[in-house]
């Protein structure tokens, strides 16, 4: 899997316009220098031992040099991991929080107002752009009330207004998503089994019908992470925190190839593990389903 | 259903009529009216450099709709294709194309665009086609889904004992059979994009200025937005109200063509 | 008896008040800063850096030979005294004893000729070492406190080329060492050492406690401040708002919030000229339509500076004539009634005249081909307004402008390649000097001649202005030559920008120095 996904991604360096070495070299550097530096760097060999070569720094963890600093592409990424990890957790959290209990709230709760209420706002949700979204917190939140810091600092409440804005439209989603799994689940037999045993609502509601429900929440969870790490780019920009987003959107504008394709195959890789974390969740949570 | 296509019309009127009913010139600025607050002269107010908002709103529908609708169209087509071959003539043609969607899918949506921008260099035009590319998966693996059913379906070996040729069968069964997810799937599909697009836009990677789009109006609204908040609003507001319309839309034509949620 | 009780009293009081103003001293010592900067540095070797922001933060971290004092007068800095042979060109500096750099090695005159060395040498490719030293044949060090320059001619720009923080002494030794990594840590003598740098947050600088070797304005001692902390905000509403919450204690303040910030009262706000053009559009002469000298004449005339300075600037700042700002020694008045302004007329006369005429659909064509061209800038908020302002008036004219933007370092590198057929720039100098760095064809391709403009002619009267030692007669030659820049129209300069410095209450002596920049050496926090 992660095998195609390299290969796309050195196809695509491969299209990019500039010869790397050119590029490296500068302007003034004499047609024998760069011949050198493509013997060098290997450009001049056939294009399947390019790919080979450069699968097996992957595999190494040498994602390349910037172009812009000259530093190592992966100690760039590592370093400007974390905030984007910090952010997109929180974002995480929210979502699934606010996400299932909305979706929650509107399922089981009997006035059709809270219903339609919970339904409209994921609607809403769903349609926003995040960084209109992160403008009008910050307008409200930032300067109006004042509440809430809006410049990129490291408190627990600089995280707030981001990982909010971050988080909406997932959650959202999730609204939706549980509702239409609890108003499937709700029905079934084995939840009235319980009911008439005398087992009290919310007791039912927890252990049995939610635990089900959540199977497809789940999944959609790991899916929409992707969707998270790539909406970390706008909320970064918006709020100015500086984070693997930001700096994925100063790479384009410098076209500094190395950094964009590594962040892209670290966040492929990511989201790959992401999945995958998700896959065994949905074995936890439901034990009838397993791998042969 | 019927409010998602009224919202929609009126911004495909909008877009269609922009030159006749936008009040003033989107891209010309007037230097005597910098920054000035929502009144009867600027319905939506200035911007920095004394545009009126309004009417770049207006022009900024065209484009947005213009984004949504041909991303759309080229992963609808490109993605249909795929979907087919797969579905239809299976073996190796089944694996490549399955392997190919699943590559796409590896990445998260805006950093695939992202990485198709860098590599054709920041324009709305790069925009649309990185962001088609990355809509491609969902229509492949929807139509080679149905394909693959319908092919199995008695009928269809009814026929191909009858003699008809394998255009005639694609054309009269699958076809008919995919066109109802394919358009709902289209038709949400275009709020995505445009969000995107509106995004990329924002960080710069997208439409240049003095450009009407509404994402790129966006990002120059934040360093105003403690006196001038109108220039943030309003067309956020408006990119909002298309994805809703366009939402709606998809929604109740999803209810309407294919109630039992297979899509 | 009396004599010695009065001795002994004033003794005692000099005594007292002695001890009084060392511990006030020694108080003061203590406390951090915060300032925002919108770029982060590619590399804080000065040698290697082409950044004005790593030039800037390098002010802490080095201390060159000279320095400028607060009347702009050369003064000494490193070296305490400096003398120069009668044909002008032997300069010998004595340098201060007791220097050490960060790392504890002595600062000779033979380690600082190794960093000159090291500056000039071909491996190191520094962006501007060479425009700055010029004609120097060698360097040595005949004895530890004596560093000699030989030069090949007199050099005029050479003493205010000296107080450049980017020629500030660094540790060839540490270097060597550090290999590529020096960027990160470099080792120098000033006032500050380079702690810590957090790749795209901050950099943190920490007080050398062993700096006495500063400039005559500057207290003698180190510094007070105990912690600088650089910390890089790429958006200005962003640093703003970090500002007025508190956490930062310094930023340029953009154009939009200036009044803001004044009315409130609560912050010290420093204003002055930029020592620079701020904004100007260069040609690139080898690329059509450009190299039609009527053409770049026409532009001349058809651009309104004034829109852009009221409506970009927000009225900050002023319109530019020349390729030198009034803040510069060697600007020539006159230039302002000797340069084009903004007359509709003459401009549709020129276009005529170079064979434009109007196409049916307004724009202006010679030959079938239309008149457009595309500008490439950076996103700076103040040259993109500019650039969409501008493209909005020339429109009437019948030129079309695209408008393309490119990170700062890419458009560097596409400038000097000669990729663009026009495009937007901007400097801070503070030297007539640089006008060598923009025109000498020396700069083509290598440096930042980026209108590509080869011109013997202009060249002679350059090397004429850097070698006329005599101020008088060096002010005739820049006047020359200002007058044939502005002939030649290689640029349209737009504006100067005004500077404004905001700083938290509680900050005392900060000053501004003329060279542009807040001068924090004698600054201390009153409340930590």
């Amino acid at each position: 899997m992660l095998l195609a996904v390299s290969a796309l991604v050195f196809l695509m360096s491969h299209f990019t316009p500039g010869d790397p070495a050119t590029i490296m070299l500068g302007a003034n550097a004499s047609a024998a220098d760069v011949t050198r530096l493509r013997h060098e760097l290997g450009l001049d060999r056939p294009l399947m031992v390019q790919y080979a070569r450069y699968l097996g720094s992957l595999l190494r963890g040498d994602l390349g040099h910037s172009i812009r600093s000259g530093r190592p592409v992966a100690q760039e990424i590592w370093e400007r991991f974390p905030p984007t990890l910090e952010l997109t957790l929180a974002a995480v959290a929210i979502a699934a929080a606010s996400g299932v209990l909305l979706g929650a709230a509107a399922a089981v709760s009997r006035h059709r107002l809270v219903d339609t209420l919970a339904m409209s706002a994921s609607l809403a949700g769903i349609s926003m752009p995040s960084f209109w979204l992160g403008l009008l917190l910050i307008l409200l939140f930032g300067l109006v009330l004042r509440w809430l810091p809006i410049a990129g600092g490291s408190s627990w409440q600089a995280l707030v207004l981001p990982a909010v804005t971050l988080g909406a439209q997932a959650a959202a989603v999730l609204a939706r998503l549980t509702r239409t799994s609890l108003l499937d689940v709700l029905p079934s037999d084995y939840v009235r089994t319980a009911r008439a045993k005398g087992l009290a609502g919310l007791h039912v509601l927890l252990r049995h019908a939610l635990r089900n429900a959540l199977i497809p929440v789940v999944t959609v969870l790991g899916l929409q992470f992707g969707t998270l790490m790539g909406g970390a780019v706008i909320v970064e920009a918006v709020f100015a925190r500086t984070g693997l987003g930001l700096y994925a959107v100063v790479a384009v504008q410098a076209r500094d190839f190395p950094v964009i394709q590594g962040i892209v195959v670290f966040a492929a890789a990511v989201y790959a593990l992401v999945n995958l974390a998700v896959d065994m969740a949905y074995v936890a949570l439901d034990p009838r389903i397993s791998y042969a | 259903m019927l409010a998602g296509a009224a919202i929609t019309g009126v911004f495909i009127a909008a877009a269609l009529l922009a030159p006749w009913i936008a009040p003033r010139d989107p891209v010309a600025p007037l230097i005597e009216e910098v920054l000035r607050p929502p009144s009867w002269a600027h319905a939506f107010g200035t911007d920095e450099l004394g545009r009126d908002v309004l009417s770049r709103v207006i022009y900024g529908s065209r484009i947005s709709l213009e984004v949504g609708v041909v991303a759309v169209g080229i992963a609808a087509a490109a993605g249909t294709s795929l979907g087919l071959l797969a579905g239809f003539y299976g073996g190796t043609w089944d694996m490549v194309v399955m392997r190919g969607t699943d590559v796409l899918l590896a990445f998260p949506g805006i950093l695939l665009a992202i990485a198709i921008v860098a590599t054709l260099g920041p324009s709305l035009g790069d925009v649309i086609i990185a962001v088609g590319i990355g809509a491609i998966p969902v229509y492949t693996r929807t139509v080679r889904g149905s394909t693959l059913s319908v092919r199995r379906m008695e009928y269809i070996e009814a026929a191909r004992a009858a003699g008809a040729t394998t255009a005639r069968l694609l054309r009269r069964h699958v076809l008919t059979n995919i066109a109802a997810p394919v358009l709902v799937l289209a038709t949400l599909g275009v709020g995505v994009n445009i969000l995107i697009a509106a995004g990329l836009s924002y960080v710069g990677l997208g439409a240049q200025p003095p450009t009407p789009e509404w994402g790129a109006m966006l990002s120059g609204a934040r360093q105003y937005l403690r006196d001038a908040w109108w220039i943030a609003v309003f067309p956020g507001l408006a990119i909002m109200l298309v994805v809703l319309g366009v939402n709606l839309l998809g929604d109740g034509l999803r209810d309407a063509l294919d109630p039992r949620g297979r899509v | 008896m009396r004599r010695i009780t009065a001795t002994a009293l004033v003794l005692a009081v000099v005594g007292v008040g002695w001890a009084v103003a060392l511990h006030a001293q020694e108080s003061r010592v203590g406390g951090a800063l915060t300032i925002a900067i919108t770029e982060e540095p590619d590399t804080l070797d000065p040698q290697k850096t082409g950044a004005a922001v790593a030039a800037d933060i390098f002010r802490l971290v080095g201390e060159p030979l000279l320095a400028h004092d607060f009347s702009n007068r050369v003064v000494p800095a490193l070296a305490q005294s400096w003398e120069v042979s009668r044909d002008g060109l032997v300069w010998t500096f004595t340098l201060k004893s007791g220097a050490m750099f960060h790392d504890g090695t002595p600062v000779t005159a033979q380690a600082v000729a190794a960093s000159i060395e090291r500056a000039l040498a071909p491996e190191t490719k520094s962006p501007v070492a060479k425009a700055q030293l010029g004609p120097v044949a060698s360097v040595e060090a005949p004895d530890p406190r004596a560093l000699r320059f030989t030069l090949k001619q007199p050099f005029a720009p050479l003493l205010n080329n000296l107080t450049d923080s980017r020629l500030s002494p660094v540790s060839v030794r540490a270097a060597e060492a550090a290999g590529a990594d020096f960027g990160r840590a470099p080792v120098s003598e000033g006032p500050y050492t380079v702690k810590e740098w957090v790749s795209g947050h901050h950099i943190t600088l920490a007080r050398n406690p062993a700096f006495t070797w500063g400039p005559p304005y500057m207290h003698s001692g180190p510094a007070y401040i105990d912690q600088v902390t650089y910390r890089i905000i790429p958006d200005s509403a962003t640093q703003v708002a970090a500002f007025e919450s508190g956490e930062a204690s310094e930023i340029a303040i953009p154009p939009h919030d200036v009044n803001r910030l004044l009315a409130t009262g609560r912050y010290q706000v420093f204003k002055f000229l930029r020592k620079g053009v701020g904004l100007f559009l260069e040609f690139n002469v080898t690329r059509e339509p450009w190299n039609d000298l009527r053409l770049r004449r026409a532009m001349n005339y058809a651009i309104n500076k004034d829109v852009l300075v009221k409506v970009a600037l927000e009225g900050q700042g002023e319109p530019a004539y020349g390729p030198l700002p009034p803040s510069i020694w060697g600007y020539w008045p006159d230039i302002v009634d000797y340069a084009p302004h903004y007359d509709a007329g003459k401009a549709k006369q020129l276009f005529a005249e170079a064979g434009y005429t109007q196409g049916p659909d307004g724009t202006l064509q010679k030959d079938g081909k239309p008149l457009a061209f595309t500008l490439f800038t950076a996103p700076i908020d103040t040259w993109t307004r500019s650039a969409q302002l501008m493209q909005a008036g020339l429109r009437p004219f019948g030129v079309t402008l695209d408008i393309q933007t490119f990170e700062f370092g890419t458009l560097l590198e596409k400038l000097k390649k000669g990729d663009q057929q026009a495009e937007f720039m901007g400097y801070t100098y503070n030297e007539p000097d640089i006008l060598f760095i923009w025109f000498d064809s020396q700069n083509i391709g290598s440096g930042l001649n980026f209108s590509h403009y080869a011109d013997p002619k202009l060249d002679a009267l350059i090397e004429e202005a850097r070698s006329t030692v005599d101020l008088t007669k060096r002010a005739a030659v820049y006047q020359a030559l200002q007058k044939y820049v502005v002939d030649q129209a290689l640029w349209v300069p737009l504006w100067i920008n005004y500077n404004y410095f905001a700083l938290q209450p509680g900050i005392a002596d900060a000053r501004i120095h003329p060279d542009g920049y807040v001068f924090l050496g004698d600054a201390y926090l009153t409340k930590k």
